[in-house]
């Protein structure tokens, strides 16, 4: 039998998630049993702030789990890497599944409202519960524009959901299970010096009961076929 | 009445002051539990309800401690607690272990903290913040 060469080589090699690394800043595939959060991607390897664990994720994954009675979360420093700012759209996606749904905790994002260095966040709004999405444009929370996944409705506890946020420079939106985007008009997300955060914000408060895998952040936003294909019926891919 | 500027600096000297010796048991206490665990020890907010305007501080966290550490304050450290709350978290940096400690009052209805690291990750230091509205 000849060997295959030329093209159809080079298409059996292709890697199906290599158009999903367009633009990738980071991702934290969470797998780990503990310890800090690799980025499998870029440079942002998370510290480990206060023993978050280890628990099954979505489809045959592992995930790290968070007790917000413990004050857990993973975070890294403010750098440019992290950083929007003007001109530049970004989109923010990964899983959660929520131990208990009160304390409004934040998920993934740069936001510290305390010292008005809001940028971006996604969060779950307790008194829904909800998640929704939030950029500030000059890191005041006069111009915090805040989406909910209304399409998609209320989340309960013990479901993994997939969470897909982004500003296009016109509107910031989100999604859950490569559902429909909610949006409302932002044009850019302050570039402030907070630590970007996984489970929590502001870096001492409204700490995640719950889990979190499959993280990643790109400095574009993804196509609805992009977010299907991350969706994965369910399963996830790990960037 | 809302205190005064100087009113309100007295209160973070005092705090500033009393940090000086109990920073230092802590820096011990940190070490010798390192010895024991390879990391180092969290400490829950000393209080629910953060002190006001000086007031001495109603310090409730008794045993309560962290699921996965199951180890409270020492009574020793929580004597020396006066009109602060103070948190301890630990963390394991890519280069590294460390801990902060974040004191936090609130003075004239706004939260105001700062926090000490000893550790990889210096930038968790900062000096007294006015962190807005206390909710």
């Amino acid at each position: 039998m000849p060997a295959i060469v030329g093209p159809r080589r080079a298409l059996l090699n292709a890697d199906p998630l290599a158009g999903l690394r367009r633009g990738l800043v980071s991702s934290w595939r969470l797998q780990e049993a503990s310890g800090v959060a690799v980025d499998s991607y870029g440079t942002n390897t998370l510290t480990n702030n206060n023993s978050v664990g280890t628990t099954a994720g979505p489809g045959s994954f592992q995930a790290r789990s968070f007790v917000s009675a413990s004050s857990q979360y993973l975070s890294v420093a403010d750098n440019a890497s992290l950083s929007m700012g003007t001109g530049v759209p970004f989109a923010l996606a990964g899983w959660v599944k929520f131990t208990t749904t009160t304390g409004n905790p934040g998920i993934a994002g740069k936001w510290n409202g305390g010292t008005s260095q809001r940028e971006y966040l996604v969060s779950l709004l307790s008194s829904a519960p909800r998640i929704i999405a939030d950029v500030s444009t000059d890191g005041s929370s006069g111009n915090d524009k805040s989406v909910g996944a209304t399409t998609f409705g209320n989340v309960t506890t013990g479901v993994w959901y997939f969470v897909y946020a982004q500003c296009d420079l016109t509107n910031v939106g989100v999604s859950l299970n490569a559902g429909p985007l909610d949006t409302t008009a932002c044009t850019q997300a302050f570039d402030g010096t907070a630590a970007f955060e996984l489970g929590a914000f502001a870096g001492a408060a409204n700490f995640l009961n719950g889990a979190l895998a499959l993280w990643a952040l790109w400095k574009r936003t993804l196509t609805a076929a992009e977010r299907t294909q991350l969706f994965n019926g369910g399963n996830g891919v790990a960037l | 009445m809302a205190l005064t500027n100087p009113q309100m600096q007295a209160v973070r000297d005092a705090v500033d002051a009393k940090l000086v010796t109990l920073w230092s048991a802590i820096q011990s206490r940190e070490a010798t539990f390192f010895g024991s665990n390879q990391r180092y020890w969290q400490g829950l907010r000393t209080s629910s309800a953060l002190p006001v305007d000086g007031a001495a501080a109603v310090v409730d966290i008794g045993s309560t401690a962290p699921s996965y550490q199951g180890q409270p304050w020492p009574a020793a450290l929580l004597s020396q607690i006066d009109k602060f709350a103070l948190e301890i978290t630990q963390y394991v940096a890519p280069t590294g272990p460390g801990y902060v400690g974040t004191i936090s009052v609130v003075l004239n209805g706004n939260l105001w903290q700062r926090a000490q690291d000893s550790g990889q990750e210096p930038y968790r230091t900062f000096g007294w913040t006015n962190q807005g509205a206390a909710t």
